[in-house]
């Protein structure tokens, strides 16, 4: 399509002449680093979060390893809660908060709506250097000798007990937050104030109803985080007590605070990948959703019941029963919009044209570990159910369905989707439909024994465990190397595509959507001139053939 | 919309027209607003939830306040938002002068309460009302002699503690605020804003009034609850 990739880097040609693209637009680095394009600043987040996502998964191995053998094998019990520790730290808030909103949403968010950029370029940039900033607080936390209180941070145990860098953390967390709310804020004013003439609210892709949703939760849910954090802070600094019974504080009163930002920050992660599928599954089942209003209303509930959830990680902390009632019951609601997103997938794929490209195995992943992730969930929302399998393998299994499972298949799926417009190459299909199935068989080999460890009472964060426990163990690890060889295929294929892929051209998947109908890679500015939408969403029946590479 | 007019010198090239960035800047601005009063409600919950676990400890710590400085503080407060409301309508109105001026005398008065806030922090000093927590760690404490401890019980060092984190986060804002006060009449006096363009002048006028609104419930459940 374009030509650009063969003008050398010499004097600037005008550009009626040379279609250049984002990334070929100004190529120095500086000009990367200071960039306020929205599709580079997403190229910005892909490259940080990837280098995160290594440091995570290193330290999620060195756990299962450690887990091989019931003796806790090569790692004392401290050196066994920092690994787990800066795993939690690293994947929530340096991986899955940012993960699809910071990347795809960067890079789609403008395009979808048919818009030049987002109404905020600038912050979205600052948004990245305060990711980075509070990333690389994680890390030299990481080095200077680890934390060791469990991502959640827990009182007094944080604030009292240890030694290890929690300040350093908390702040590195603190600033990483307000990068989080500058891209909620960028993308909630980009949507209502930048839509193309045409871009009706219910003409919008799936996927930008769930980085509204998304996006409302980052801007109320981060600073209530970001305010704990700092009392944290300041009582490990100077022991003020408020979180310390001794000194008139309620310890439980942090676990309050805390989830209330991070139980709808499970939807911060969750809900994009909700976004991403049923853009694949329309697209390669030629058709249109089943209960368009139906998904966009059910992300905006799930955003809305997700705050008011957040006291069922507290059942046996001691509060009411009758909190723990209403909870339990709030709880179990949220299982109504997500039964509606899943059945409305699997309503779509009814007598359609499918082609099992790997966007399309990816979402069918989705589905099915979803599914696993959200029924196991309802069963912990379930009062009696949670005493017996609070702070077990069985919920480590559970919000790892949802997280990775869901969120990290979901990013996978968006990643292959957009590719060719991202990049504008074509990756490697057969390895990119060998890669899915063995992600997916991988994943449940690790996490579905974790399920039947949880509730034959296995306890989390110990490194030692009853021999009789072992067998679940070693299935558990074997399934994580093989999830490891599932993310690593992608790695190297797409890395290999961005040389040697085909070119993708405007539009391989025969595709609906703005996104798709500007040159790939987009120019600088998106579209050549402002887009008029005239047709609703998803119009894949006025599609004469669907022609896809696969 | 005239495409020479010189407002076009202030559309930023991502937005189609003046009025879409207006739009953008403002809804911007107050989902910014819904972020800083659940960072600022996270404080008001813990003060109200250890109130309500002590509540004798609580109201002897608020009639310890110095309430009459702060009722002075509310009024320039309550001044300084009356003043920023004429500044924009000033602005309306291309009345640069006017909106140097009341914006100047805004700041005068924000570090007027900043004295007086100074001065207060500065009494409670001389009172002990400070928790001390510099000085020895409470949890320690119970090992030294008695005259090494601190000489107020740990609920109404508690309180102590609320009071400088709530009335500090609010000082901090407001020094965050008179930096954009005085921006804004760096930029007025060099002709940038004109009566069809003053969107960062209600934008700066959108968050004085939120810090505003703070010391209002600062005052309210601090200082006044009392009885």
């Amino acid at each position: 399509m374009t030509t650009a990739d063969y003008i050398p880097d010499v004097a600037p040609l005008p550009a009626a002449i040379v279609p250049t693209n984002y990334l070929t637009d100004k190529e120095s680095l500086l000009s990367w680093l200071l960039t306020t394009d929205h599709k580079r600043i997403c190229i910005l987040y892909t490259f940080s979060i990837t280098a995160f996502f290594v440091f995570g998964s290193a330290m999620a191995f060195m756990v299962r390893l450690a887990l091989l053998t019931p003796g806790g094998g090569w790692v004392t019990a401290e050196t066994y809660n920092r690994l787990f520790t800066m795993h939690g730290v690293i994947m929530v808030w340096f991986f899955l908060i940012p993960s699809i909103p910071a990347t795809l949403g960067n890079f789609l968010v403008p395009l979808m709506i048919g818009a030049r950029d987002v109404a905020f370029p600038k912050l979205n940039l600052l948004s990245w250097y305060l990711f980075l900033v509070g990333g690389v607080m994680a890390l030299i936390a990481m080095v200077s000798g680890g934390v060791d209180t469990g991502w959640t941070f827990y009182t007094p145990l944080s604030t009292t007990f240890l030694n290890s860098a929690v300040l350093i953390t908390v702040i590195g967390i603190f600033i990483a937050g307000f990068g989080t709310i500058l891209t909620g804020i960028n993308f909630i004013v980009t949507m209502h104030t930048m839509r193309c003439p045409g871009m009706t609210w219910f003409r919008m892709p799936l996927f930008l109803w769930a980085i509204y949703a998304t996006s409302v939760i980052q801007v109320l849910a981060t600073p209530v985080l970001a305010m704990t954090l700092i009392l944290v802070g300041v009582e490990r600094v100077w022991h003020v007590g408020i979180f310390d019974p001794a000194l008139g504080g309620d310890p439980v009163l942090f676990q309050h605070f805390f989830w209330f930002y991070s139980h709808p920050a499970v939807y911060i992660m969750v809900l994009p990948g909700l976004g991403v599928i049923p853009e694949i599954i329309c697209c390669f089942a030629r058709k249109r959703p089943f209960g368009y209003k139906a998904i966009a209303f059910a992300s905006m509930a799930i955003a809305f019941l997700g705050f008011c959830v957040w006291a069922h990680h507290m059942f046996v902390a001691g509060i009411s029963i009758y909190a723990g009632l209403a909870f339990s019951w709030l709880s179990m609601m949220v299982a109504v919009p997500s039964a509606i997103k899943v059945f409305s997938y699997t309503a779509t794929l009814y007598k359609g044209s499918i082609q099992m490209t790997a966007p399309m195995l990816y979402a069918l992943a989705f589905i099915g570990l979803f599914v696993i992730g959200g029924l196991t969930g309802v069963m912990l929302a379930t009062l009696g159910l949670d005493v017996h399998i609070h702070d077990t393998y069985f919920v480590v299994a559970h919000f790892h369905y949802i997280m990775v499972g869901g969120a990290l298949t979901a990013y996978l799926g968006g990643i292959h989707y957009w590719w060719p417009k991202i990049t504008g190459r074509l990756y490697s299909e057969f390895f990119a439909k060998l890669s899915a199935p063995i992600i997916f068989i991988g994943y449940n080999l690790t996490f579905f024994p974790q399920f039947v460890l949880g509730y034959l009472g296995m306890p989390r964060r110990y490194h030692i465990y009853p021999p009789d426990f072992q067998v679940y163990n070693v299935l558990s690890s074997a399934g994580a190397t093989i999830l490891g060889i599932g993310y690593l295929i992608p790695f190297c294929y797409l890395i290999w595509s961005l040389k040697y892929g085909p070119r993708a051209g405007d539009n391989p998947w025969d595709a609906t959507g703005l996104e798709w109908q500007t040159p790939s890679p987009p120019p600088t500015h998106n579209f050549k001139k402002t887009p008029i939408v005239t047709e609703e969403p998803y119009a894949y029946y006025n599609r004469k053939s669907p022609i896809g590479p696969a | 919309m005239d495409p020479r007019s010189t407002d076009n010198l202030h559309l930023h090239e991502q937005f189609e027209t003046l009025q879409q960035q207006e739009y953008a800047a403002t809804l911007g601005m107050w989902a910014f607003m819904a972020t800083e009063f659940l960072l600022i409600g996270v404080l008001f919950v813990a003060y109200g939830v250890c109130r309500m676990r002590w509540p004798e400890a609580f109201r002897r710590g608020s009639s310890e306040m110095h309430y009459w400085l702060g009722f002075f503080e509310t009024a320039i407060i309550l001044t300084t938002s009356f003043l920023v409301t004429l500044a924009l309508r000033a602005a309306k109105l291309g009345n640069n002068r006017q909106v140097i001026a009341l914006f100047a005398t805004t700041v005068m008065l924000g570090a007027g309460f900043l004295t007086i806030k100074g001065t207060e922090w500065y009494l409670e000093y001389g009172e002990g009302l400070v928790p001390g927590y510099f000085t020895t760690i409470p949890t320690k404490e119970a090992h030294l002699p008695p005259d090494q401890q601190h000489p107020r019980p740990v609920q109404e060092r508690l309180f102590m503690l609320f009071y400088y984190l709530l009335t500090g986060t609010h000082a901090v804002h407001m020094l965050i605020g008179m930096g954009l006060l005085s921006t804004m009449m760096f930029l007025t006096a060099r002709g940038k804003f004109s009566a069809s363009y003053h969107t960062p002048i209600e934008l700066v006028g959108i968050y004085w009034h939120f810090v505003d609104l703070v010391w209002i419930f600062v005052f309210s459940s601090v200082y006044l609850l009392r009885q």
